[in-house]
């Protein structure tokens, strides 16, 4: 079947008819960059939404360095596609739903014989509104002969590791072949992104978790705050500078020496999600004083305990005993800021998320724990054991999430995600 | 089942309206836009004779028409090939003094407006050219008309009529096994039963009442469980699993009897509309998802697998009748249909051995569990063309 055979409804027969299809055309649902000028025309309904337009294309996925949005979504699938070929148009498709729904643009008109293209949630022209979607791939879908890619894994990835404080016996939320984090400037928006996607890849991947989380706004000022009403997100690595990220959130194709990177991984960034409840009535139970000496920085401001202002750097060598920041807080354990830790620093990237009560009555709230880097067992890892048995895990859970591997960008119009990972077969 | 959701579209096969004849259309135009760019509209003023005066020209793309009806009487709108042969848009009910889009993407080609009248009078615009290209173009479709579907709706009632003593003898089965007193026997028998009935689906809505009494689920009564209004093989079955004593079961299967025979007598006099056929090819299994694959109607015994089954069977023997219309206007949802119907009851099948109990869903392991939703899932999406693909468009 050719690009010109393709009908614009077979983007909406489900999945596995599609496949028959070697490309994916700009034929299914969704918005093309003309329909998006077309949308901006003087004469066209206005888009809704923050007019934000975060662009798809790129060495490296949005959603990463991209400041964070107020709305994300943090889903998990797994792979029901049966093999590899199905695997690439699996993500052709997603290619081009997210290529369209993070341009923005009027909605195609329904086929006569089909329900309608879009599920009408944001109204006839779909706003960008911000939208990123970042796709990562998980572990699982390297590990058995389903697609035959044990060869190509990212040297690090590993199913996520059980760490000492976790209470992840139970948990539903775990793992996945590939990630989905979708964020937004408004809720509606990633919702909407996630219910097209998913209809769209219907009988490819079968969603296993999901979890939401909001970007709360500044309180008054900085950073804005977590659960337990500290300025969160407030030591990152320097984003603007590609030094930096080149060091510390890119992955490069050959580093590493025995065990290399493969040459696809090149600008792809591992990303770690962690679901960690926190249990914030006991933590409103606990004096403030303890409280600051376990996060170490003041809960008002946000400064280090050392400090006064939120953006000031704590100096630890002047304190080597910790008398203003405590040898076991939370900010100097993740981050000691010597020479020999400088390579483990992360990007993180969380949210925060509330849902519902526990048996107990009590609230269930929490972060999504998300961040991104060149190395999750030198960076993550590293941070994750040293944090071990820290005052703070008292108050919260650690109950689930995963390791995945942020495909490399897409790097032009004919270019689809993993395009790299399935090249050459 | 009790309160089994009614999918409703609307019914226009049959719609003659009584009013006068005759009418006017004002159609307002916008082209090479968005389709809902209906601001650039280019306003054309009709007379009663003429569904609407489009423009002799329009480049390839969307378009994007303000239908108003001036004429007294509803009218139904599409945009057709100049013999009607091919629909590519429609707008399905429009009534006197009111407007509303019609709206599509087209390929180079002749196209023309086609208004059925509800009073009976169709008339057609003066031709419409469209030349270039443009992505995304509709194909259109060969609209079917009500009649095409009474062939397979009676081939339908045939095979319903042809299975419901099977079910009957079932029934009895499971009412001689209560009698006894042998409920052992009757756990063993009741799945048969249910199956004979299950694999019916396409009918419930034929059954009117009956389904309620026949296969009525506990939710939407007062009482739940424990409602003394709840009949039917899912009561049944609560009580086969709970422990309920032979005395109340027997009369429940004795309920059941009396239903069924009740339904075979009935049959034959109650209508099966013929949009229904099409509906219950999507919608039979869209229930199947909601209450049989999650679970959620299992009553104890653990079998709503077996029962998804059976409605995967009812959709395969509706599909049947349905293939020729829908080969002839879109030889492809066939074969996808056929293929992924297969494909879920192999997957179904391979959830137990071949003569062992079915799993209960809820024990299914995550992998299956994913990969069963992820079959059904993708053939809902292809189901669901279904439907608007056998509308009844009459005089299109
Ligand atoms: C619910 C669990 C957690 C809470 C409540 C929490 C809270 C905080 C707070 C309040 C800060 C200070 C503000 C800032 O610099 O952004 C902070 C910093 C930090 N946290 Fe966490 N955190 C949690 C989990 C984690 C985890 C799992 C890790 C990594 C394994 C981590 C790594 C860091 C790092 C690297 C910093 C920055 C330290 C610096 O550079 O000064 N945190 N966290």
């Amino acid at each position: 079947m050719t690009m010109s055979d393709r009908q614009p409804v077979l983007g909406r027969r489900g999945f596995l008819q599609g496949a028959t299809a070697g490309v994916v055309g700009a034929a299914a649902l969704g918005a093309t960059a003309a329909d998006a000028a077309r949308a901006d025309a003087p004469d066209a309904p206005p888009a809704s939404g923050s007019g934000r337009v975060i662009p798809f294309e790129g060495p490296h996925q949005a959603g990463i360095l991209t400041p964070p949005q107020a709305a994300a979504s943090f889903v998990s699938f797994d792979v029901v596609a049966p093999d590899r070929a199905a695997l690439r148009e699996l993500f052709a498709v997603l290619t081009d739903r997210v290529r369209r729904l993070t341009a923005g643009g009027a909605v195609p008109a329904t086929d006569l014989a089909s329900a309608p293209t879009d599920s009408g949630t944001l109204g006839p022209v779909l706003p960008a509104d911000g939208l990123t979607v970042t796709v990562g791939v998980g572990a699982s879908l390297f590990d058995d002969q389903r697609f035959g890619l044990g060869a190509r894994r990212p040297a690090r990835l590993t199913a996520m590791p059980v760490f000492p404080d976790d209470d992840m016996a139970h948990s539903a939320e775990l793992h996945g072949d590939i990630s989905l984090q979708l964020c937004a400037d408004s809720r509606d928006t990633v919702t909407h992104a996630l219910r097209d996607i998913t209809r769209h890849t219907r009988g490819a991947i079968q969603a296993r978790w999901k979890i939401d989380g909001t970007h709360a706004a500044p309180r008054p000022s900085g950073a804005p705050r977590n659960h337990l009403g500290f300025k969160d997100g407030i030591a990152n690595p320097d984003t603007t500078d590609p030094a930096v990220t080149d060091a510390l959130v890119w992955t490069h194709a050959g580093h590493g020496g025995s065990g290399a990177e493969p040459a696809w991984t090149e600008g792809g960034s591992y990303q770690v999600i962690r679901i960690i409840r926190m249990l914030v009535e006991f933590w409103d139970r606990v004096s403030l004083d303890e409280q600051e000496r376990m996060i170490g920085r003041r809960r008002d401001s946000g400064a280090p305990l050392d400090r006064s202002a939120e953006t000031d750097t704590p100096a630890y060598a002047a304190d080597p005993q910790g008398l203003y920041v405590p040898m076991n807080a939370h900010i100097r354990l993740a981050n000691p800021r010597t020479g020999a830790t400088a390579a483990q620093q992360i990007l993180r990237r969380g949210y925060n998320y509330e849902r519902g009560l526990d048996t107990d009555g009590n609230l269930d709230l929490g972060l999504i724990f998300c961040c991104y880097q060149q190395d999750v067992s030198r960076q993550f890892a590293t941070v994750q054991s040293r944090l071990a048995g820290e005052p703070l895990v008292d108050y919260i859970s650690p109950t689930g999430g995963g390791y995945f591997f942020a495909l490399p960008g897409v790097t032009g119009p004919h270019d689809t995600l993993a395009s790299g990972l399935l090249a050459d077969f | 089942m009790s309160a089994r959701p009614r999918f409703r579209r609307p019914l226009l096969a049959g719609a003659l309206a009584l009013a006068v004849a005759g009418g006017a259309l004002g159609f307002a135009f916008a082209s090479g836009g968005s389709p809902a760019a209906a601001g650039a509209a280019l306003a054309v003023s009709v007379d009663k004779h003429a569904c609407g005066a489009p423009p002799a020209r329009l480049p390839a793309g969307p378009v994007a028409f303000e239908v108003t009806d001036a004429a007294p009487t509803f009218v139904t709108v599409y945009l057709t090939d100049p013999t009607g042969a091919r629909a590519y848009a429609e707008i399905r009910w429009l009534g006197p003094r009111h407007s509303l889009p019609l709206t599509g993407s087209l390929a180079a080609g002749r196209y023309a407006l086609r208004c059925v009248f509800s009073d009976g009078p169709v008339v057609v615009s003066p031709g419409l050219v469209v030349t270039g290209t443009a992505p995304d173009t509709e194909p259109g479709y060969r609209p079917m008309t009500s009649t095409d579907l009474e062939q397979p709706v009676l081939a339908y009632r045939a095979w319903v009529q042809a299975a419901l003593p099977g079910l009957q003898s079932a029934v009895r089965t499971l009412d001689g096994d209560v009698a006894r007193g042998d409920l052992s026997a009757a756990r063993n028998d009741w799945l048969p039963a249910h199956l004979a009935y299950e694999r019916l689906g396409a009918a419930y809505n034929s059954f009117g009442d009956f389904d309620d009494a026949i296969d009525g689920r506990p939710d939407g009564l007062q009482g739940g469980v424990d409602d003394p209004g709840w009949t039917g093989f899912l009561a049944v079955e609560h009580g086969l699993w709970h422990g309920a004593p032979a005395a109340r079961l027997r009369s429940l299967t004795q309920k059941l009897v009396a239903d069924v025979t009740g339904l075979i007598a009935d049959f034959p006099s109650e209508d099966t509309d013929s949009e229904d056929l099409p509906l219950r090819a999507h919608e039979i299994l869209e229930n199947g998802l909601q209450f049989q694959l999650t679970g959620q109607e299992d009553q104890g015994s653990g079998t709503t697998l077996a029962t998804l089954d059976a409605n995967v069977q009812g959709t395969q023997e509706v599909l049947s009748l349905l293939a020729p219309l829908l080969r002839e206007r879109d030889p492809g949802l066939v074969a996808g249909v056929d293929a992924g119907l297969t494909a879920l009851r192999g997957q179904l099948a391979a959830t137990h051995p071949a003569a062992g109990p079915w799993p209960a869903a809820a024990s299914l392991d995550r992998a299956t569990r994913e990969r069963l939703d992820g079959t059904l899932g993708g053939l809902l999406e292809q189901l669901a063309r279904i439907p608007n693909l056998l509308a009844a468009r009459n005089a299109a």
